[in-house]
């Protein structure tokens, strides 16, 4: 084994979007249907239809058409739209702007610039943004919208520090808004503070209401180890419905995982398919998870097309063995998701045990390295590109900075063999496989048949590659240790360390 | 509703009881106040001085659905009106009323019935007809307009009355070059009960605060009600800067989802988006003031304190320090010298730049 391996257990945690994005997808709409409480009926606009009709002035216009905006009436009154729009009329740009807005053309906004390539960390870009959301601030110093967007750009940059300051000034503005608690609660399940996250979400009353709170405080509540409050009455509004179902379409997906988290599987497959009625991408992804983990559960192909659901698409691409496909998408979803390592992980494990393709998986180490440089994991990952390029004394350099014994528990399976790795590479077949050894036997490799399994895969090809007579018999293990396990990888670890060992010399045990 | 022809319609050449001559029929778009059951006119005084008629025909609502409903709404909303109009008198900045009473019709549809009528000074135009989406009316004009406007609404706030339709039509502008507020039927008075009380937006919606149009209606008067009014008075600004309404502005800003025929939920859940669509309204009507005129920063931070989406934070921030708990945080005399004072220095500017 090398690179750590991606999500054994994916929470449907709340993305982190820009405001403006999660406005569009529908995440902020009331979680019930009533009815709004502006009716569309107005004398004043009819009486200025009528005049609209005998006099055809842009004063006249401009009223016609403000009224038809605030009524959602704007169909009715096109050609005084028109007449607005028209880049020859004699009108203000802001009024001529909100004539085209009127009639749905998008909102005016810088064109963006294009990056050189999916997923890169485009520093001056970002640095302009927050330049650009600063100075807004300093205007509308009560755009909590905007706090929340400045703060996210600071985590893409990895100044946690920074985005903390801010994310405090959204929740004293916006304490109960749903945008900005699932954003302050993702940012602290990001640092590594899943109780303040946790805490955030209790504070506020919405959360016992609020079904994309509610969502979210289950998720959190497993990412902390803790059990969630509002399992049960989260269950009980979901059966009676209360919801429209794309309110509910992550509240359910969260309590399915929970469910299948305690083995409850029939429960959570029913669950999974009352998340995909109306999905969120997010939702989607959390399906597409769990069904390689639980039999019977499908996610429809259409939910797979939607413009954002780059992990979704990814996780489909990986399980049906679709390496650079899946490659692909991790760079879309590095873009869409820019505050997360997943699909870092995600892209470079593909890479790595799919392709051993070192250049990509330094690619993807980088990127997440350029915002969190002490990032254990994308050392490893990136010790291990390095590797397989033959960039030794690099990679040396890399491993020699972690002690692993104080590293993550979680880590150092992944830690160890990579060491292990590099000392085959380098020639020390005895060291090399007594830390693929001490990989394989970690104690937390040992409650992990995957992780197991993993790193024999591993430890087989490097034998192969060698041509030690140990090899045949550590396929064996490996064989043994993937029996009954369905993941996809196991199937070119296979092919690699066959064909290794059909291109490599036969040597002794000891050379 | 259609318009519906009675006897406040046939007008035209009839003498009042003083002596009062009724000379033309004004066209709806001029009078569109009463809704249905009114109609404007001009009329001539014994001296030969001209004023404006406002005819209400209670007749007239005898052939509406209910009728017995529909005639106590239209009296108790005239004579409210009446009242206030009343207890407005002597303002400089409020359209005065001159006379008031009834007068029987002989109705070629409907035979004799009596018609009740308002006589006000007659303005030589409203704000609404001035040009001002074509850009064609100095800043200075506009900012001594709002001048007026902000001292007529702090007059009426004076006398505990709360505007609430305060648009461009609303607007007049008389002989002297004063503006002066008028149309007080959508008026309601600080402990008194108006038959428009129940409604969420007692003006016109198109130009109403946000947090009306989202249905959220503190119990406070002066929240609800004088909050409206400073409101208006910014949207009118924005107005008189860019020719669009404030309210219009934010809502094209908003997704669909968020705009107010289609929002359910609170107005404390979608005001951040609100907030954030304000914002960007706001960018765009600042962008709209020269950026060397000399009261370009100070009129964009008078509309966005005025035009706040949270009542619970609009106004100038000294007057709420000030007059928190103990009076009107709305009081709009800080905007009255403001606004005087940004009239002058866009006048020099004008000048010094030869802009006509």
């Amino acid at each position: 084994m090398s690179v750590s391996q991606p999500d054994k257990q994916r929470r449907l945690l709340p993305r982190w979007q820009p405001s403006k994005r999660t406005i569009a997808a529908g995440e902020l709409r009331p979680a019930t249907n009533s009815a709004p409480a502006l009716t569309s009926d107005d004398e004043h606009f009819e009486q200025r239809k009528e005049e609209w009709e005998r006099v055809r002035s842009i004063d006249v216009a401009a009223e016609l058409v403000g009224s038809a905006i605030v009524l959602g009436r704007t169909h009715e009154v096109e050609a005084a739209v028109r007449l607005l729009a028209e880049p020859s009329s004699d009108v203000s740009a802001t009024l001529r702007e909100m004539a085209r807005l009127a009639v749905g053309a998008s909102i005016k906004s810088s064109p963006k610039r294009r990056l050189s390539r999916p997923g890169r960390l485009e520093r001056p870009v970002l640095y302009e943004q927050i330049s650009k959301t600063r100075q807004h601030l300093h205007q509308n110093p009560r755009d909590a919208y905007a706090y929340i967007d400045l703060a996210r750009l600071y985590t893409i940059l990895g100044q946690n520090e920074k985005a903390r300051h801010v994310i405090h000034a959204a929740l004293a503005i916006a304490p109960e808004d749903r945008f900005v608690l699932r954003a302050s609660a993702r940012y602290f399940v990001h640092v590594d503070e899943p109780e303040a996250a946790l805490r955030v979400l209790a504070r506020a009353r919405a959360t016992a209401q609020d079904p994309w709170l509610m969502a979210a405080e289950i998720a959190v509540s497993q990412v902390a180890q803790r059990a969630p409050r509002n399992v049960a009455r989260a269950q009980r509004a979901l059966q009676q419905g209360r919801w429209a179902p794309r309110s509910g379409s992550e509240l359910a997906g969260s309590l399915a995982t929970l469910m299948l988290k305690d083995g409850a599987d029939q429960q959570a497959r029913q669950l999974f398919r009352q998340s995909l009625v109306d999905p969120t991408e997010n939702a989607v992804a959390q399906a597409e998870w769990a069904s390689a983990e639980t039999s019977g559960l499908i996610v429809p192909e259409q939910f797979l097309r939607d413009p954002n659901g780059h992990e979704a698409r990814a996780l489909h691409d990986r399980v049906a063995g679709h390496w650079s496909d899946a490659i692909e998408r991790c760079w879309d979803w590095v873009e869409y998701e820019p505050t997360s390592t997943r699909p870092l992980l995600l892209g470079s494990y593909v890479a790595a045990v799919a392709h051993e393709d070192g250049n990509t998986i330094i690619e993807f180490a980088d990127r997440g390295l350029a915002a969190e440089p002490n990032n254990t994991i994308l050392q490893n990952n990136k010790a291990v590109g390095l590797a397989y390029l033959g960039q030794f004394e690099e990679a040396t350099a890399l491993l020699k900075k972690i002690i692993i014994e104080r590293s993550p528990t979680a880590a150092q399976p992944a830690l160890y063999a990579t060491t292990g790795l590099l000392f085959f590479r380098l020639g020390d077949l005895e060291n090399g496989r007594l830390l693929y050894e001490k990989a394989i036997t970690h104690p937390h490799s040992r409650k992990d048949r995957w992780l197991q399994a993993l790193a024999l895969w591993h430890l087989a090809i490097e034998e192969s590659r060698v041509g030690t007579p140990e090899a045949t018999s550590v396929i064996g293990r490996a064989e043994l240790a993937s029996k009954g396990l369905k993941v996809p990888e196991f199937g070119p670890l296979r092919a690699r360390a066959a064909a290794a060992l059909k291109r490599a010399p036969v040597k002794s045990a000891h050379s | 509703m259609s318009h519906i022809n009675s006897a406040k319609d046939e007008l035209v050449g009839l003498t009042l009881v003083d002596g009062w001559k009724v000379l033309e029929k004004l066209p709806r778009s001029q009078t569109d106040t009463g809704g249905n059951f009114s109609a404007g006119y001009i009329v001539e005084s014994p001296s030969g001085a001209k004023h404006f008629l406002k005819a209400i025909d209670f007749s007239a609502a005898l052939s509406s659905a209910d009728p017995a409903r529909m005639l106590q709404v239209l009296t108790e909303a005239f004579n409210l009106e009446r009242d206030i109009l009343d207890i407005s008198k002597r303002l400089s900045n409020v359209v005065t009323v001159i006379a008031d009473g009834t007068l029987i019709v002989n109705s070629s549809t409907s035979g004799p019935q009596p018609v009740q009528y308002l006589i006000l000074e007659l303005a030589d135009d409203s704000l609404r007809r001035m040009a001002v989406v074509s850009r064609r009316l100095p800043m200075s004009v506009a900012l001594k307009a709002l001048h007026n406007v902000a001292n007529g609404l702090r007059q009426l706030h004076g006398r505990q009355v709360a505007h609430q339709d305060m648009k461009p039509s609303n607007v007049l502008k008389f002989a002297d070059g004063a503006y002066k507020v008028c149309d007080v039927g959508r008026a309601s008075i600080k402990g008194r009960a108006a038959p428009h009380d129940h409604l969420a937006v007692a003006g016109d919606k198109s130009y109403a605060p946000l947090e009306l149009l989202y249905g959220h209606m503190d119990p406070d008067f002066g929240v609800r009600r004088w909050g409206c009014d400073a409101y208006l008075l910014g949207s009118l600004a924005t107005f008189l800067i860019c020719g669009a309404q404030m309210t219009a502005l934010v809502v094209s800003e908003l997704d669909a989802s968020a705009q107010p025929p289609v929002w359910s939920g609170a107005y404390a859940a979608v005001l951040p988006q609100v907030r954030a669509a304000f914002a960007r309204a706001l960018d765009r009507v600042a962008l709209e003031i020269p950026s060397e005129a000399p009261y370009r920063e100070e009129l964009a931070l008078c509309v966005r304190q005025l035009c706040d989406p949270d009542p619970a934070v609009r106004g100038h921030p000294n007057t709420r320090a000030v007059l928190a708990n103990v009076g009107n945080v709305y009081d709009l005399e800080r905007y009255v010298s403001i606004f005087n004072r940004l009239a002058m220095m866009a006048a020099i500017y004008e000048r010094q730049n030869a802009i006509p």
